[in-house]
């Protein structure tokens, strides 16, 4: 995120870069920072409204003791690609 | 008030919420919107006040049922997943309330684990495949599903909720269930292929 605001300054007021894969936890170690920290990977939205997508991660995925953030990094890169824009699009922030 | 009227009693009041709340906002009067928002403030307080009694409840029921002979728990822990999914759902949908919603998603958990150490096992859940609620039956098929219990049952059920498409905790719940499922059964095929 350092590297993303020095590149192209912070995301502006009220508003936050949200990873669609995510970056952090089990990806740090699994996903190639490069591909992580892409222009492909950042969307630049509401905070608002990045609050609400961290809430849709932070749920526990029934029958686990995994939330989805945590679910979802035990998948691999392409799935985790299409379910982020899915939870963007169930929230009506992508079409 | 023993633990099981307290449930019974926790389902009805989670039901009636439920209803009156939804056919208030249905309403196209803007009085009546008005009287929505002052009854609102109830509402958000009635939830937190169940949050708290069901919390309270699910945990003595789990905590009675592991104790108890053998089989002796299932109803009352039946009857405790079906007001941990409603009461689970209702917290994220109406309040945004992930914390208390994950809290009643722990129980839930341990109410499966519980059924496991009997001897029907958690199939004892399929009864609630035909609830009459979606949230119920998102529930139910998503913890026989992680077991891959019952699938050729389950996967239309959970199919049928997904595509609802109303944004709601039963979609979120057969959504995830069902792509674990497909994950798990793909990859299954890959090595046997191999």
């Amino acid at each position: 995120m350092e590297l993303l605001e020095k590149r192209f300054g912070g995301a502006g007021d009220g508003y936050q870069y949200h990873h669609i894969v995510t970056q952090g936890g089990a990806n740090d170690g699994s996903i190639p920072a490069e591909q992580l920290q892409n222009t492909d990977n950042i969307v630049r939205i509401p905070t608002l409204l990045h609050e609400a997508v961290s809430g849709e991660y932070s749920r526990i995925k029934q029958g686990t003791d995994l939330t989805v953030y945590e679910w979802l990094q035990t998948q691999p890169y392409n799935v985790q690609r299409a379910e982020g824009l899915k939870i963007l699009r169930d929230l009506n922030i992508l079409k | 008030m023993n633990t099981e009227d307290a449930i019974a009693k926790l389902a009805e009041d989670i039901d009636e919420w439920f209803e009156e709340g939804r056919s208030t906002l249905a309403v196209p009067d803007r009085f009546a919107h008005e009287r929505a928002m002052i009854r609102g403030m109830r509402i958000v307080q009635e939830l937190e006040r169940l949050k708290t009694h069901g919390l309270k409840a699910l945990k003595s029921t789990v905590a009675n049922a592991t104790s108890t002979a053998e089989n002796e728990g299932v109803p009352s822990l039946i009857k405790a997943f079906v007001v941990g999914a409603k009461l689970a759902a209702a917290l994220h949908d109406e309040l945004l309330d992930t914390d208390g919603e994950n809290k009643i998603v722990r129980l839930m958990n341990d109410m499966a684990a519980a059924l496991d150490k009997t001897s029907q096992g958690r199939t004892a859940l399929a009864e609630l495949l035909d609830h009459s609620d979606r949230r119920v039956r998102a529930s139910a098929g998503a913890y026989l599903l992680i077991k891959n219990l019952m699938p050729d049952r389950v996967v239309p059920i959970l199919r049928a909720i997904e595509e609802g498409h109303q944004g709601s905790s039963a979609e979120f719940t057969a959504h995830w269930a069902l792509l674990d499922w497909e994950l798990k059964q793909k990859a299954t095929a890959i090595d046997r292929n191999k």
